[in-house]
């Protein structure tokens, strides 16, 4: 009676640890995804944050480059490449369009998180001849 | 008399507690999964809404280049409020309204009910040809999905 009740236990324990590992599985798959989510949207965040103070600082200076330069930039052949330890990276690609009354500038913020691209805001600012 | 008290685990014992382990690990990884969805769908909406808000600006300073530009094409021509008001329909800038006083509106949608107002001054014969005195962001009304809850004791 005493050996067929330490078998029984055995067997329960057995099947317990084998259940428990299943489950633990699955939980922590589950609390894998939500650190990935939340890794996602606090870069985007700070990200975004970077890329409208690049943008406003843009839309109040006149030499493009220089501002750019001076948010710590830095010149990757056409465009502008800002990697930061926080998890992302800021590309700016400039665009002029000039007319005899001014120039349209416009400067593409494109963030990556890695190889996967977060958004793309745009910078424009007209400039116009301010003398004939 | 000496008696000897004897613990053991019983059966069903382990399968209790396991229960209970499972449980409370699934709830509380459910809960950190619904707090990152949460999160994730805040970070989107602000993401959506500030992209638009640039977009619209982007938008913006087309259309005053346009209008510079044409302003420019036709300095030297007689500019009253209505050679320019058809310059613009013409040039597919009828959404700028201009008043008597040489005042300039347009609207620009900015999403989720906001609008990027957009006024100012024209001075034709002179330099600048424009200057622009409200540049705003209004929220007419709020999107019927997205209500406020206000918290009201």
């Amino acid at each position: 009676m005493r050996n067929y009740k330490g078998n029984t236990l055995l067997i329960e324990l057995m099947v317990v640890i084998l259940f428990f590992a299943l489950s633990q599985a699955i939980v922590l798959r589950v609390f894998a995804h939500a650190q990935a989510l939340n890794q996602v949207a606090q870069v985007t965040n700070i990200a975004l944050m970077r890329a409208e103070d690049t943008a406003e600082t843009l839309a109040v200076s006149t030499d493009t480059v220089t501002a750019l330069q001076s948010l710590g930039f830095s010149s990757t052949g056409e465009d502008y490449e800002l990697v930061s330890p926080d998890g992302y990276r800021l590309t700016a690609s400039i665009h002029r369009f000039t007319q005899p009354s001014g120039e349209l500038t416009t400067v593409e913020l494109h963030a990556y998180r890695g190889i996967t691209e977060l958004f793309v805001l745009p910078a424009v600012r007209y400039q116009g001849v301010s003398m004939p | 008399m000496n008696t000897k008290a004897e613990y053991r685990i019983g059966v069903g014992a382990s399968t209790i507690l396991m229960i209970l382990v499972v449980l409370a690990l699934a709830a509380l990884s459910l809960l950190s999964f619904s707090s990152a969805r949460s999160n994730a769908a805040l970070s989107e909406r602000n993401l959506t809404m500030t992209l638009s808000y640039y977009q619209a600006t982007a938008q913006a300073q087309q259309k005053l280049a346009m209008m510079d530009a044409l302003l420019a094409d036709h300095a030297t021509d007689a500019i009253d409020t209505n050679s320019i008001i058809s310059l613009f329909v013409e040039h597919g800038l009828q959404d700028i309204t201009l008043s008597e006083n040489m005042t300039f509106t347009f609207q620009i949608d900015a999403g989720a009910g906001r609008t990027l107002r957009v006024e100012g001054t024209l001075t034709p014969v002179s330099y600048p040809r424009y200057t622009v005195t409200r540049h705003e962001l209004t929220s007419q009304t709020l999107p019927d999905e997205q209500p406020l809850n206000v918290y009201q004791p």
